[in-house]
């Protein structure tokens, strides 16, 4: 037993040994845009070699256009903490979890964003192909209620996805990338498939007495496909993605410096399941002759009605649900950042531009970031 | 002549003594500049991430060695931290939609004069953005001083005393006369006092500090007289100030009319060293001795129907017996106060209407690290907040807690002399 810190201290260093056998470990990140195409930086550059638990910090700051004249709709501030793990010869693991503000029209939401689990395994050294899965989870909030002129939810009416912090979607992206190390940095070029697969979704409405609004009776956990994306619980449909990627670095004796260029194309139209809950008058006896009712007054449209309780005066509260589809622009991402070499405590610098592909090209965002990698063990 | 001769004495013991400060001083700080540390945790403490401001703000606490030998060093910390609303959802829950978001940079100047105590100056710069209106504040928060005095060297207590300065503007209105929420004020608007003590286990793999503290408002500017205008529209401003002792049970009142309550804190700091950083740990429980505070909601102007009134002070006598008249159902919290003109033979009358808003109990939890820098460390960190909707804090247990808000900063220290 005594014998067992050495035996430790031995293992640690034949995995050191081996880790560092990959020779001068290079990160390209994950993609430059999650499956809501929100920005976030990637860090270009060395990873912290002989170190089997690293975090990273990444502090930034996105700002999102309205118009082309110059107004920003929204801002979001992010602080995006990740864990790297790093078992020798056999998987790089990251787990990363944003803390976030957004600001748009409808105030301030947060503080957490969607939860990702990478994991990437890479074969070769100085030439090296890359694989790797991200999963996401979440862990953001996704539904939260618009307020109506009156100052109150309904239960059924939500913000705008720009200003959900997360998408509300169990999603994954697969990833792949060749990149060979020359002595003066690295290039790497790859291609991405993102998709939502599940969601934790409402499955029946109910009338709540007390309030006199609708309710969630259950919410189930659900294969949320829906053509080329996947519905979440607010009602939005988020498309597929499918990008592909270059980043190139250069050493220089106290930085890195890297470019990056992305370019990112969705499988489908964003689409909008509106639910309003509302209150009308009828004097029909029952549930279904009200429904048709509503539903004769909106033949013709794909409006439908779910009529879900009776109120006092022959007053009928009802779900009215309607869709409506939203183009969704292919875009464009570049990326340039710098890394201060240093062994224990690495910093990254950066900025990175989008730009919407609309028949024209039209600025899409801007973000700015501060970053930090250190050991933990 | 005699006094001539007393003030020049006076001037040269107060020189002596002057030098005799400096001497040592300098003294000292040439020794700790050869490698001696003066405190291996010099920046373990301070009012730290649970502080309860006038709107519950957040602020990092630096845990770690901070600068050695120095003895001014100066300290900046950069945050950015967030309140939690849960109106629309009972309050009970929180849905994720955030009432404000406050940037800060934090100054903080350290003098740490030889074997005496630690003084502390923080200059606090908030820029406070949310709420209705969606309404921007700032840029000066309260000053406070903080004076520190520590015994022993391994295992130590710590003893510290902290005043606050109302420098922060704490009567701001909304744009139509309203009183502005308490969220959004820059400061207390009270003379405060923190009182802490804290014991300090500094171990090898790092430190482990534990205390608790006090903090209470005292003193305030408060209005004791209103002016009546009659243009450009009916409005009262205060044309007299008087500096009282403003306790109200167990918190103070200041001059928006907004009684804050007194804190009990208790907090557990942890330390862990590696070859390059300093993980640093903090939990920080924060108790009002009072479940709610009183706010100032509106302020109305209006006429007194007579006329029979020759002074102020007859009229606001008047007022004061007969309130339970002037009062319409549910009115109680209301209180009037007679301007000190008269308006067309009237008594121009102000009502101002409080409403009771709860003060929960409070868990701050932060996360930090710190860089080991002999001239420039760096801190990044987080903090989260949480509130226990039931109040039940108040009898010693968080019952249901929900979130609250979230900080997140960067700090820099660097010697200055």
């Amino acid at each position: 037993m005594r014998f067992a810190p050495n035996k430790l201290a031995l293992i640690a260093a034949a995995a050191l040994c081996a880790l560092n056998a990959f020779g001068d470990p290079v990160q390209t990140g994950e993609g430059s845009t999650d499956l809501s195409g929100n920005m976030q930086l990637k860090w270009l550059g060395k990873s912290l070699p002989g170190n089997f638990l690293s975090a990273e910090v990444m502090l930034s700051l996105g700002m999102l256009p309205d118009t082309s004249d110059g107004r920003f709709s929204g801002k979001v501030s992010m602080a995006r903490v990740g864990l790297d793990f790093h078992p020798p010869k056999v998987l790089d693991v990251k787990l990363s979890m944003p803390f976030l503000v957004k600001q748009g029209p409808d105030g301030f939401t947060g503080p957490f964003g969607d939860m990702d689990l990478d994991i990437c395994k890479k074969w070769g050294k100085n030439e090296n192909v890359q694989t790797a899965l991200t999963i996401g989870f979440p862990t953001g909030y996704s539904a939260i209620q618009k307020p109506n002129p009156q100052g109150t939810v309904d239960g059924v009416t939500f913000l705008d996805p720009e200003n959900q912090p997360g998408n509300g979607l169990f999603d994954a992206q697969v990833r792949a990338s060749y990149m060979f190390l020359p002595e003066w940095g690295f290039v790497n070029v790859g291609g991405a498939y993102s998709a939502g697969l599940f969601a934790v979704r409402t499955s029946e409405y109910i009338y709540d007495t007390s309030t006199q609004k609708a309710s969630r009776k259950s919410m189930d956990f659900q294969i949320a496909r829906d053509g080329l994306g996947a519905t979440n619980e607010a009602g939005v449909r988020t498309p597929d993605h499918i990008s592909i990627s270059a980043d190139l670095g250069i050493k220089t004796d106290m930085l890195m410096q890297c470019f990056s260029l992305g370019f990112s194309f969705p499988m489908e139209s964003i689409k909008i399941y509106n639910l309003m809950g509302n209150t009308t008058q009828f004097t029909r006896s029952t549930r279904d002759s009200v429904t048709d009712s509503l539903q004769h007054l909106y033949s013709g449209t794909d409006t439908t009605f779910q009529v879900l309780g009776e109120q006092p005066n022959q007053a009928w509260y009802y779900l009215q649900k309607w869709t409506h589809e939203i183009k969704a622009d292919p875009y464009l991402t570049i990326q340039y950042n710098v890394e201060k070499n240093d062994m224990a405590f690495p910093i990254f610098l950066g900025a990175m531009f989008k730009f919407d592909l609309d028949n024209q090209i039209k600025f899409g965002g801007l973000n700015v970031g501060l970053g930090f990698r250190f050991p933990v063990f | 002549m005699k006094s001539s001769a007393k003030r020049s004495t006076a001037i040269v013991l107060a020189a002596v003594c002057v030098a005799g400060v400096l001497a040592l001083t300098v003294g000292h700080y040439r020794w700790s500049s050869c490698g001696q540390r003066i405190t291996p945790w010099a920046a373990v403490g301070g009012c730290g991430s649970g502080a309860g401001g006038p709107s519950g703000d957040m602020q990092l606490k630096w845990i770690g060695n901070g600068v050695e030998g120095a003895l001014f060093d100066a300290e900046v910390v950069i945050g950015r931290s967030v309140l939690s609303d849960s109106s629309l959802v009972n309050g009970s829950q929180y849905d994720g939609r955030l009432r404000l978001q406050t940037t800060t940079a934090m100054l903080n100047l350290y003098y740490h004069p030889p074997r005496i105590m630690d003084v502390k100056l923080t200059l606090p710069l908030v820029f406070k953005e949310g709420n209705a209106n969606n309404i921007k504040t700032g840029p000066i928060s309260d000053l406070s001083l903080d004076l520190t005095r520590k015994w022993g060297t391994v295992g130590n207590i710590l003893t510290a005393l902290t005043i606050v300065f109302p420098t922060g503007n704490a009567s701001m209105t909304d744009g139509v006369a309203q009183p502005m929420s308490s969220d959004n004020l820059l400061g207390g608007g009270v003379f405060g006092a923190s009182l802490r003590a804290s014991y300090t286990f500094d171990h090898d793999w790092g430190i482990v500090s534990v205390g608790g503290s006090y903090s209470a408002g005292l003193f305030a500017m408060l209005t004791s007289e209103y002016s009546f205008q009659e243009n450009p529209y009916y409005n009262m401003t205060p044309s007299k100030q008087v500096f009282k002792f403003s306790r109200s049970g167990f918190g103070s009142i200041n001059d928006a009319g907004i009684v804050g309550p007194d804190f009990v804190g208790v907090f557990t700091d942890i330390g862990i060293k590696t070859e390059a950083l300093t993980h640093g740990f903090s939990f920080n429980l924060g108790i009002p001795m009072e479940n709610g505070r009183s706010e100032l909601r509106t302020m109305q102007v209006s006429d007194l129907t007579t006329t029979d009134f020759p002074t102020r002070e007859a009229a606001q006598a008047y007022v004061d017996t007969t309130k339970s008249e002037l009062l319409r159902p549910g009115d109680s919290a209301y209180t009037f106060i007679v301007a000190n003109t008269t308006a067309n033979g009237h008594w121009p009358l102000l009502r101002k209407y409080s409403v009771q808003k709860p003060v929960p109990p409070s868990l701050t939890l932060q996360y930090s690290i710190e860089k080991h820098d002999m001239a420039l460390p760096i801190l990044i960190g987080g903090a989260i907040k949480l509130e226990d909707d039931n109040l039940v804090l108040y009898k010693g247990a968080l019952g249901n807690p929900v979130f609250a808000g979230f900080a997140m900063g960067i700090g820099f220290k660097f010697p200055v002399y």
